[in-house]
């Protein structure tokens, strides 16, 4: 397999790409040779030449999940605005298999209901987590002129 | 790095204060759980760089790889420059059927 590289001068014009499923689709209208298939116009994969790639030929940006948690000591990888959260989180489910183990009735309704609070808690959390990221990303971009007719 | 952190042991001793007795374990299981609750929101941003290979249309994303992405929201591609020039999207009614999918 060769490394090439690009000569496409501006793929904002000839490529595009979609998702379907867990793949992506890159594709082109950029062709390599005569027919259908390899010729310039039809969307299409990539034309290189057989066996050819182009070595960080694209690049994606994309959200991703955290990593997993290992280490106790590690700093836990996501804003630190969301780990009162967390610890809510996890006291809440704490609670409730607590409450869920236990032969007595009134004790489990006592940690029930402390689950319950610590599981409201983490919903206001992220909720204002989420508001607060809009406050910084959001609000108007333009200003429309008035309408003076 | 952020003012004000707490790792795994700092909400391991908060969780003693109110559920005295669990493991470390059973405490590091829970905030990998909350971890996958929070992975729903656009927590992290990354980017990644890939092979164009001749007549590939179809490029894995699976959780299986090295990456784990939820969302991709854009694509660039290199070009003569040694740049990355952003592609467009197709939405799914604009997909084409292609001659060599």
């Amino acid at each position: 397999m060769a490394a090439i590289s690009s000569t496409y001068k501006d793929p904002s014009d000839t490529f595009a790409w979609w998702i379907e499923g867990d793949k992506i689709a890159i594709a082109t209208i950029e062709g390599d040779g005569g027919t259908t298939e390899t010729g310039r116009g039809a969307l299409k994969a990539v034309q290189l030449g057989t066996g050819n790639t182009i070595s960080n030929g694209f690049l994606i940006s994309y959200y991703a999940e955290p990593d997993e948690y290992t280490d106790m000591t590690q700093e836990i990888e996501i804003d630190n605005a969301l780990h009162p959260a967390i610890i809510a989180f996890v006291k809440g489910k704490a609670l409730m298999d607590k409450a869920a183990s236990t032969n007595n009735p009134q004790l489990a309704q006592i940690k029930s209901a402390a689950s319950q609070a610590c599981m409201r808690d983490y919903d206001r959390l992220v909720r204002r987590f989420g508001a607060k990221r809009r406050d910084k990303t959001g609000g108007t971009r333009a200003v429309v002129p008035a309408d003076l007719r | 790095m952020a003012a004000i952190e707490f790792n795994g042991k700092k909400i391991y001793s908060r969780v003693l204060q109110a559920v005295p007795g669990v493991s470390e374990n059973y405490v590091k299981n829970l905030i990998n759980e909350a971890l996958v609750d929070l992975g729903q929101y656009n927590l992290k941003t990354e980017y990644a760089k890939a092979d164009l290979a001749h007549n590939q249309l179809w490029y894995g994303l699976a959780d299986d790889r090295a990456v784990t992405i939820n969302k991709v929201f854009r694509c660039s591609v290199l070009n003569d420059a040694g740049e990355y020039i952003r592609i467009p999207r197709l939405s799914n009614q604009d997909i084409k059927i292609t001659h060599t999918e």
